[in-house]
């Protein structure tokens, strides 16, 4: 679960104020906004909002959804090389409505003004302790950027994720600036649906909702290079889809978002939302899933999370690298990111990398994850 | 200096209108250049390539493939085109911000959300806070303007913040589906902008398909500012040409104020004042004085200079390309440079006479007579020195040679070397006319042409500098007249046909071409004979892109051959090669014979060039397409315009009518033109790209009359003595008076006469070596008869305003006073 998008829309409507048409001075885009630009926003008028379970429809809803303003494909995964090496990746497709597609306008052109697409890859050399990232945007037509869902396909230039037979496993192919992931992922364990069957609420506020679900557990494999270097690799990857219209209540500023997958086969996904005031927000959720793929909803009492350790970016924002979870099944989790500074210097500034959980009692790593933390 | 008030505000007046017109003009090039280059980084900003087309437009689905299968995220596709809102040239450039964004160009901050309103419209457009509030259009307003003759309705949605440091003027943007919308030109692009590495460049080009062209983007701004480069060498001469006459009316009065006080500098040397003091205190006079007047003029010329700034980019607009930048730059090299020529030059003018009182002997430097004697002894000198000049300015000119800087030095040393003939052929003209009118004569009479003569050192170079100024003015109306008149000439002969019909019919894939129904429906019109196809598009050359036209077959050509071959046309028209205009092969050195590659459809093929044609439509140059080579090389592109050939006996008017009502039936753009009016437009345009000059001519006559006026004034008041023995001997005032007016307008006279033959001279040189160096035209040289009594009219007027003055002092002065003075 990432609400980077929400962030972006904001920031594109910054961005889009700096127009490029020459000037002797540079004038470059603000990379931080205030949290209270971030998440105040007002739902656009012509969207639709979540505001009622649905059934999802597959692969129907692998595909685009643009009556909502934003939606993304998600994926994030730790890997590891036949020699041992330790790498994380996060591939992510967002879609921005500009305007709801009932409303676009009769134009004699291809050049489709409705819709915005950006896309982040990044990958995390744990070994070398570095992080790399890349950044795209586009708009959608006349066909740079877009999305299909029967059979998926999700494309910005030409990065893209695709289902390879109609089917999985679904290929992902990226090329950054000094790396490139050429993986194949099909889920290990079934769909979750998050929230309420599929239906996740970010506040009391009706409609303050998304349509959320995720493939827990994706076997992967394939091949990845950094500078000069290839690797075969394979590992387990992580899915989120999720869409929605409207953006988060005033009071929140922010979130933190664990996605953990253990090694005895069970995961745990868990948002917490921050207030303004420091305060963890009551609709903060998760979701438990045991090795078979039964999943429990967790909510905000039944689990204590705590910052420990702090790394300040080069602007000067505190992110914990370091966190300390307790829950109500009586787990003592450490979760650590091995590399401090996964920080996705993007148009949207966030922070996102793999983490470590260490077992607090055993000081044993029981397992691996993607951590996201925003609103810093 | 308080003593010869009228001379002292004579020498400020003329040195801070020279000072102003070397500033105006220096300033108004600086912005020029200035402009062209901001433009050209405007439009090509940190680009290093582009991708183009061998035909008319991209078709827009390279792009998604550019960005598909290669990943080029660094490339912006554009769309532009020419349009005019209230008859001003604007560029209206269509972007996708978002790309433009990837390719992180420099940004101009526009006000909050401007994008996003700009995307909810269909018509909305962005332009500088400055171009908005020249055409008076606030945020929000809808305007017209002209997108090749049809009428768009354009919307401004905002405006880029007047805060920024470059005014962005002449430029419009909009997205890019505004623009293919407005521009009716669904599926195309104009260009592709890349920012790629050396690597990602070569594997482009390889994958580009033949139609398309990757071309560096730093070659293409030289090719660019190559063909600014002629705009700018002529500004400069017009530059130059300013610090002259500037220079030469300093000097000129300065000189003047001089010579006048030669009686009381040897009164000082009597006195005992020495040599070094005299210069020392004649120097920092005539300093004081030039730096004061300098600093007016400074301020004039910045004054004069917006104006002439204006006048200046709209050439540019018109001939070239729409600049996106108009600003004014203020720059303290031009400042710096009216300051020097102001002190300098009123400094050599005063030092030089200064000097040579300093090594005379008092007495004789109270002696007027010395000076005139020395010079009538310089004068044969001055002559020799003259005619050798003008000798060797005119036959380098007619040696072989591109160089325009040379070109304007050979033009200069024929003025010059003719400023140093005249006193002697003053002297000759004054004699011959006392022989020749010698029974008609009054006693005033001889004696105003006698004066004429005995004071040659002050008649000859005020006719000097009146008639090269006149000649000036002359040599430059006579070529723009040759030049109206060539222009006329090629639009007669190449508008053959009598009706032009342009439609533009969109479909689902962009434009069809012109609807097959329409030309057989015109060809069946009563009182049509013949109806051809135009096709124009721009080709890509080693030259650049070219404008390229093709009329289909069987239609009378479009322009006359230069030097023909027998065959020529009948080669052209079996499609073995091609005809290029006059320009093109001027300026690339190709003839007959020669080979030119063009980029076509299916890659770059050389064509043999079968002819050469006359065009002034372009500077850079025109290729004419026969059909064969058309349809065999450029298969995708279709006929923009009909062109119908009425029957000898058909009127017109009727015709017309008929085919409005015919063309309403089809969808799209259509306009209807006769050859008359395309002939109308086209002169309007040449005379307002020529606007510029009327206001120079205007200059330039200002000064020679100052000039004038100041060797009018140097010499009448110093007869005041003579003046009052002759008026003690029984002369009344108004003899006097009639006797002065008499001179004055003789002086005139023999100006204006003597500015004739360096007229024709300087306009045969502008038209056979500035033009042809700078444009590659040739035309035929043609004298309009009105600009001789013009020019006699402006140099007597001058004379007679230049003799007020001195008459009204002369009655003013008792004849007691004037005979005491000596």
């Amino acid at each position: 679960m990432s609400t980077v998008f929400s962030i972006f829309l904001r920031q594109y409507l910054l961005l889009t104020t700096l127009f490029v048409v020459g000037c002797e001075h540079n004038t470059s885009p603000p990379k931080t906004l205030s949290v209270a630009e971030l998440l105040g926003g007002t739902p656009a008028a012509g969207f639709q909002t979540a505001n009622e379970i649905i059934p999802f429809q597959f692969p129907r809803d692998h595909g685009p959804h643009p009556e909502f303003r934003n939606e993304w494909w998600y994926i994030t995964g730790n890997l590891h090389s036949a020699e041992g090496r330790q790498f994380g990746y996060q591939v992510t497709f967002f879609r921005i409505g500009l305007m709801p597609p009932t409303q676009a306008l009769a134009l004699n052109s291809n050049w489709n003004q409705h819709t915005l697409w950006m896309a982040h890859i990044a990958l995390t050399d744990v070994d070398e302790r570095q992080h790399y990232a890349t950044e795209k945007l586009s708009r959608g037509d006349p066909g740079m950027a877009g999305a299909i869902g029967s059979p998926l396909q999700v494309w910005l230039d030409d990065w893209q994720l695709v289902s390879s037979e109609g089917d999985f496993p679904w290929r992902i192919s990226v090329n950054g600036e000094d790396f490139g992931l050429q993986l194949f992922v099909e889920p290990v364990k079934p769909m979750v649906l998050q929230g309420e069957q599929g239906l996740s609420r970010k506040s009391a506020t009706p409609g303050n909702a998304s349509y959320y679900y995720s493939y827990p557990r994706m076997r992967s494999h394939g091949t990845l290079h950094v500078k000069d270097r290839q690797y075969s690799v394979s590992g387990l990857s992580w899915f989120d889809r999720e869409w929605s219209t409207s953006a988060l209540d005033d009071k929140q500023i922010g979130w933190d978002w664990f996605s953990l997958q253990l090694h005895d086969g069970s995961e745990l996904m868990y948002y917490q939302i921050r207030n303004r005031d420091g305060s963890t927000h009551k609709n903060s959720q998760g979701k438990w899933i045991n090795p078979q793929g039964k999943s429990t909803t967790i909510s905000a009492s039944d689990i204590q999370l705590k910052p420990q350790t702090v790394w300040q970016s080069a602007d000067g924002r505190d992110y914990p690298t370091q966190w300390t979870l307790v829950d109500k099944r009586g787990h003592h989790w450490a979760i650590i990111a091995p590399v401090n500074d996964q920080l996705m210097n993007t148009t949207v500034q966030y922070w996102e990398g793999t983490v470590d959980v260490v077992d607090q009692e055993t000081h044993q790593i029981i397992g691996r994850g993607y951590l996201e933390m925003t609103g810093y | 200096m308080m003593r010869h008030r009228w001379q002292t505000s004579l020498s400020f007046l003329a040195i801070a209108l020279g000072v102003a017109i070397v500033v105006a003009v220096d300033l108004a090039n600086q912005s020029a250049s200035k402009a062209f280059k901001l433009s050209l980084q405007n439009i090509t900003g940190s680009i290093t390539h582009r991708v183009v087309s061998n035909t008319q437009h991209i078709d827009e689905r390279l792009f998604v493939r550019l960005r598909r299968e290669l990943g080029i995220a660094s490339s912006a596709p554009k769309i532009q085109a020419k349009i005019k809102i209230q008859q001003e040239s604007f560029t209206l450039l269509g972007i996708d911000a978002v790309s433009e964004f990837s390719i992180q160009r420099q940004t101009v901050a526009l006000e909050k959300n401007a994008l996003l309103r700009l995307l909810q419209t269909t018509n909305g457009v962005i332009m500088s806070g400055h171009a908005a509030t020249r055409l008076g259009l606030k945020t929000g307003q809808s305007f017209s303007a002209n997108y090749q003759r049809s009428p768009l309705t354009l919307n401004l949605s905002s405006t880029i913040n007047p805060q920024t440091s470059v005014r962005s003027d002449n430029l419009i943007v909009t997205d890019i589906a505004i623009a293919q919308h407005l521009l009716d030109r669904r599926g195309e692009l104009d260009h592709i902008d890349l920012k790629l590495s050396d690597l990602q460049a070569r594997e482009l080009a390889d994958w580009l398909p033949p139609a398309y062209r990757l071309i560096d983007a730093q070659a293409r701004n030289t090719g660019l500012l190559a063909m600014s480069k002629a705009f700018h060498t002529n500004l400069t001469a017009m530059s130059l040409l300013a610090l002259l006459i500037g220079g030469l009316l300093i000097y000129n009065t300065m000189t003047f104020s001089a010579l006048q006080r030669q009686s009381v500098i040897g009164t000082y040397r009597a006195l005992g004042v020495t040599r070094r003091e005299l210069i020392t205190l004649l120097l920092s006079e005539a300093m004081v004085l030039a730096l004061f007047a300098s600093l007016v003029g400074i301020l004039l010329g910045y004054a004069l200079s917006q104006y002439l700034v204006q006048l200046v980019l709209r050439t540019i607009n018109d001939l070239y390309f729409s600049l996106s930048v108009s600003q004014f730059m203020l720059s303290p090299l031009s400042l710096l440079k009216g300051l020097l020529v102001g002190l300098l030059t009123s400094g050599v003018a005063t030092l030089l006479p200064a000097l040579h009182a300093s090594r005379t002997p008092p007495i004789t430097l109270q002696r007027r007579s010395n000076t005139e004697t020395l010079w009538q002894q310089r004068y044969r000198w001055l002559a020799v020195v003259g005619t050798l000049t003008v000798a060797t300015g005119y036959s380098s000119s007619l040696l072989p040679g591109r160089s325009l800087v040379g070109g304007f030095i050979f033009i200069a040393m024929i003025a010059l070397g003719f400023c140093l003939l005249v006193p002697s052929c003053l002297r000759q003209c004054c004699r011959l006319l006392a022989w020749g009118l010698a029974p008609l004569l009054t006693v005033q009479g001889r004696l105003a042409i006698r004066d004429i003569a005995a004071g040659i050192s002050r008649t000859g170079v005020a006719v000097a500098a009146l008639s090269v100024a006149m000649a000036t003015v002359l040599g430059v109306s006579i070529m723009i007249s040759s030049f109206r008149y060539s222009v006329e000439q090629w639009l007669e002969q190449s508008l053959r046909g009598d009706l032009y019909i342009s439609v533009q019919n969109t479909s689902e894939n962009g434009r069809d071409g012109i609807p097959e129904s329409l030309i057989a429906q015109l060809g069946k019109l009563e009182g049509i004979d013949q109806v051809a196809e135009l096709s124009s598009f721009r080709c890509e050359t080693d030259f650049g892109r070219l404008r390229t036209v093709s009329l289909s077959a069987g239609a009378a050509a479009l322009a006359t051959l230069i030097d023909p071959l027998p065959d020529s046309q009948e080669r052209y028209a079996q499609g073995e090669g091609i005809f290029v205009s006059e320009p093109l092969a001027y300026h690339q050195q190709l003839s007959v014979g020669d080979q030119i590659t063009l980029y076509t459809e299916n890659g770059s093929v050389p064509f043999a060039i079968l002819g050469i044609f006359r065009d002034y439509s372009s500077s850079r140059g025109v290729i004419s397409l026969p059909p064969a080579i058309l349809e065999n090389h450029w298969p995708s592109i279709k006929p923009k315009a009909l062109i119908a050939y009425l029957k000898p006996e058909a009127d017109q008017q009727p015709i017309i009518q008929k085919l409005r009502a015919l063309l309403k039936t089809y969808s799209g753009h259509h306009q209807l033109v006769s050859n008359t009016e395309i002939r109308n437009t086209s002169l309007a345009i040449f005379d307002q790209t020529f606007a510029i000059t009327h206001v120079l001519r205007f200059l330039v006559f200002i000064v020679a009359f100052i000039g004038l006026i100041s060797a009018l004034l140097a010499l009448q008041l110093e007869k005041a003595r003579q003046h009052a023995v002759l008026r003690a001997t029984g002369m009344s005032l108004g003899q006097l008076g009639r006797s002065i007016v008499f001179q004055s307008s003789l002086l005139g006279l023999f100006a204006a006469l003597m500015a004739m033959p360096l007229g024709w001279l300087l306009s045969d040189r502008l038209i056979h070596v500035i033009n042809r160096r700078a444009f590659g035209w040739s035309m035929e040289q043609q004298i309009p008869l009105e600009v001789i009594p013009q020019t006699l009219f402006l140099a007597l007027l001058a004379a007679l305003l230049a003799c007020i003055y001195p008459v009204i002092k002369l009655r003013q002065q008792t004849i007691a006073t004037s005979l005491r003075e000596e």
